[in-house]
């Protein structure tokens, strides 16, 4: 049912007068508590910024971060009704604007993004994952992967260091943050490129280990038995991590 | 429960290609790095972690366009200050980041370690998605 227009507008100019501070052209009951519904408003979006990016935060100072959030407050449009979606449009808003750029903060893109991937993995839709059996033969059976979770490729590696020390170690970097399909708990994991492409190849399409070691190898220009001696500890840590949940059922 | 089919896009699949991975091959790069990685925990433990971690030359990013300002001593003091009350950071870094629970005026003229108190023992990691918000806890300054 659509709203009245008169409705429309008055919820129009009280948004704006949240947002920028400009006094609303609308009948009010009890103008001196106006200015409390911006304060309030405010205080749930800077309320939801700090605790979905706390290492931002920190590194930003908090009356710096305040300023960053008004900022966003003011200047973007929502397009989410879902206050703990809204951090994802704060990190799209500082990419756009370029404020790493700008705060000659070069890590900051991947900060934001790996601090909002938490909330990103631990809110994902299930996914029910194939039917399997905790009996098999690791090296000739297929895996079935858990596959709520989510690789990032990051420049600094902002999930290992504060901000002012991963500045300086620009590089390649690749983290998993993984939801435990029995707790929803997020769990994060720094790997190599090399426990990428397993995790990638398990997960894109039903293939053994057998068939993964023998194309690593080449991509990679490792032994075979160099790889299988090394990536068997990864693969066994994988099922108590819940990233591999088991064989596929015959 | 709905059995959602992702297709998730490959992160390596570029990387393949632009021959990134021929870069780390171990004829230029020593192959344990390759086999190396870390269960680093949730996202609780590695936040603590590295919030905890000094500042190491204490550097302070100020919102100047393209410049790094330099902090002044007062500043410094009151960064001094917030690593020191290392028991109040404990508590704020271990928070789950969706348990929202805040109402109330918990710090408009009330002391700010009673906001947080409050703050702590409404958070807990299981309560991520709940939503209860007023927008009080603030009142708007800091």
């Amino acid at each position: 049912m659509s709203l009245n227009k008169e409705t429309v507008n008055i919820q129009d100019s009280l948004a704006l007068f949240c947002r920028s501070g400009i006094e609303p052209l609308i009948p009010l009951s009890r103008p001196e508590n106006l200015h409390h519904y911006r304060r309030l408003v405010f205080n749930v979006v800077l309320n939801t910024m700090t605790q979905a990016f706390p290492i931002a935060h920190k590194a930003f100072g908090s009356r710096n971060f305040t300023d960053l959030v008004h900022d966003f407050f003011l200047n973007h449009d929502s397009q989410t009704p879902q206050v703990w979606k809204l951090p994802f449009e704060f990190y799209e808003y500082v990419v756009a604007k370029e404020h790493q750029e700008k705060f000659a903060m070069p890590f900051l893109n991947n900060l934001l993004l790996f601090e909002w991937t938490e909330i990103e993995v631990h809110t994902m839709p299930n996914v029910i994952p194939h039917s399997f059996q905790n009996e098999g033969n690791m090296f000739t059976d297929i895996l079935i992967v858990n596959q709520e979770y989510k690789i990032l490729q990051l420049n600094y590696p902002v999930h290992l260091y504060a901000p002012d020390k991963a500045k300086d170690l620009l590089g390649n970097y690749y983290l998993i943050a993984l939801r435990n399909p029995e707790n929803f708990n997020v769990k994060f994991l720094n790997l190599s490129i090399l426990h990428v492409y397993f995790t990638e190849q398990l997960s894109i399409e039903e293939q053994t280990i057998n068939e993964i070691i023998n194309k690593a190898s080449e991509i990679f220009n490792l032994e075979k038995n160099l790889l299988i001696t090394n990536i068997t500890p990864f693969l066994n840590d994988m099922f108590l991590q819940k990233l591999i949940l088991g064989y596929k059922k015959h | 429960m709905e059995n959602k089919k992702t297709k998730k896009a490959s992160i390596l699949k570029g990387a393949i290609l632009t021959g990134v991975i021929a870069g780390l091959t171990p004829l230029s790069v020593n192959s344990s790095a390759l086999f190396t990685y870390d269960v680093l925990g949730s996202g609780a433990e590695v936040r603590t972690q590295i919030l905890q971690e000094k500042t190491s030359d204490g550097t302070v990013y100020e919102l100047k366009c393209g410049t790094e300002k330099k902090e002044d001593p007062k500043k410094k003091s009151e960064a001094k200050k917030s690593e020191t009350t290392k028991a109040e950071e404990k508590g704020k870094t271990t928070e789950a980041k969706c348990g929202e629970g805040k109402c109330g005026e918990g710090k408009c003229g009330a002391e700010k370690k009673d906001a947080k108190t409050e703050k702590k023992e409404g958070k807990t990691e299981e309560s991520k998605t709940t939503e209860a918000k007023c927008g009080e806890g603030k009142c708007g300054v800091e």
